[in-house]
């Protein structure tokens, strides 16, 4: 039987590097849920439509699903598991879809707050239109997109008044 | 849904990936992958070898000059869309790039990248194709130049030999007296459009047309490029009218049929993008 070729893949994930060993073929998000055991990013459609795998790397949000981990070696990778502070304090992104109903079953989450924090990161206060932009790549089957756009918009009305 | 098996190779160099696409049997370039891995996912491709160009720096660049935007094969669509320099030497560049998925997706896939995958629906190969753009290619039996209307084949083919990867495309700026627009229908921002259109209209010194052209997406095999020379040439657009310019478009394009729009309805959206980004151009 043919043995398939093996590559040393170094992870810099949530501050953390570790190394892997895997084939070429291992997407991000299977390197991150398989070998990492990072169970937070979600696996939905696999073709780059649903969003839910979505990752920050070098701060910008990604398909972690249309990624070759052994392509991202080195670069600053986030996933949802890094956005809680160590004493288990929420993200501003994740107390403010806690607050506003911004998840039902939270299959989505994961995908929709990557895609928050990197949004408020970059623009702390965005226009309604630039929310609705930010997540448009995100799909969600059941909460419905108006809590998730109130959630977004008082995450970043957290992050201003953590500033002030 | 997992891609086959297939060999890692990070090019150091332009032309270390070219002499890896020639060695190599059945190597694909990687870029931003935005493209090929969803292929590769579906497994409706199999590449036994990967060539990884999105490291390379002498790929990275966007240059502007006095009569042209040159984009390095591994500028993200997002890079692009952040270019004050490319924004404002080409704004249809941006208005373009603004249309073509989600950021999350913009971030990862390149310009490049786009134009060598060939699809009909993309937003690039209608604007290389209406601004009468080119690629730049390496290959080890040296470098060429495909002009934008020698570059598409036929859905996801295009004219580069299997040896060959893209290092840039170059679109000339619009000269003075010159107006583009971009107009598309999806079913949701970000989708693949349903059909669209872009125009680019020259006028002469008395405010009429001088010329005017339009490439549609969606529409064909390869974008479509339609020339108004004949209809609007010495006159204006709004002197012709959305009547005439919608009939003439209906039959000039040949649409297919598919899941998203019948034919007859695809006909009807690409000639009202047409007259919209023509009248987006008055």
């Amino acid at each position: 039987m043919n043995t398939e070729e093996s590559y040393e893949i170094r992870l810099k994930v949530n501050g953390k590097t570790q190394q892997i060993t895997a084939p070429a073929r291992r997407l991000l998000s299977d390197a991150l849920r398989g070998e990492l055991g990072l169970t937070g990013t979600h696996v939905g459609c696999e073709h780059g439509v649903c969003g839910c795998c979505t990752v920050l790397v070098d701060g910008a949000p990604v398909r972690s699903c249309l990624t070759f981990a052994v392509a991202v070696q080195d670069r600053e990778i986030r996933t949802v598991e890094g956005l809680a502070a160590d004493g288990g304090e929420l993200h501003p992104v994740q107390e403010a879809f806690k607050e506003c109903h911004g998840l039902q079953c939270g299959f989505c989450t994961p995908g929709f707050l990557m895609t928050a924090c990197a949004l408020i990161e970059q623009n702390d206060d965005p226009t309604e239109e630039e929310i609705t932009e930010a997540i448009a790549g995100n799909l969600c089957r059941c909460t419905g997109y108006q809590n998730i756009r109130a959630a977004v918009r008082y995450a970043a009305e957290i992050v201003r008044s953590d500033k002030t | 849904m997992k891609p086959s098996p297939f060999s890692y190779h990070p090019a150091a160099s332009v032309d270390e990936a070219a002499q890896l696409l020639y060695e190599l049997e059945d190597a694909k370039i990687l870029a931003g992958g935005q493209s090929l891995i969803p292929l590769m996912n579906f497994r409706l491709a199999s590449p036994m070898h990967l060539i990884d160009i999105s490291g390379l720096a002498e790929l990275s660049e966007i240059k502007v000059s006095e009569t042209e935007v040159e984009i390095g094969a591994s500028v993200t669509h997002s890079q692009v869309l952040q270019s004050e320099q490319a924004g404002s030497a080409l704004p249809l560049l941006v208005e373009a790039e603004k249309l073509i998925a989600h950021e999350v997706i913009r971030n990862r896939g390149t310009l490049c990248g786009s134009l060598a995958h060939a699809d009909p629906a993309g937003e690039m190969t209608a604007v290389i194709s209406v601004l009468n753009g080119r690629v730049d290619t390496a290959s080890v039996s040296g470098g060429r130049t495909i002009e934008a209307t020698d570059l598409f084949e036929g859905p996801l083919q295009s004219s580069l030999r299997e040896d060959e990867l893209i290092v840039s495309a170059t679109f000339p700026k619009l000269g003075p007296r010159t107006v583009s627009s971009f107009r598309e229908v999806a079913r949701r921002h970000g989708d693949y459009a349903v059909a669209g259109a872009v125009s680019v209209v020259e006028y002469d010194n008395n405010d009429q047309v001088q010329s005017a052209r339009a490439a549609f997406l969606s529409v064909g095999p390869v974008p479509t490029v339609v020339s108004f020379d004949d209809l609007l040439r010495g006159t204006r657009i709004e002197d012709v009218g959305h009547s005439e310019i919608y009939n003439f478009l209906s039959s000039q394009l040949e649409p297919h049929g598919d899941l998203q729009a019948s034919a007859d309805y695809r006909r009807h959206l690409a000639a009202e993008m047409g007259w919209a980004s023509l009248e987006a151009c008055i």
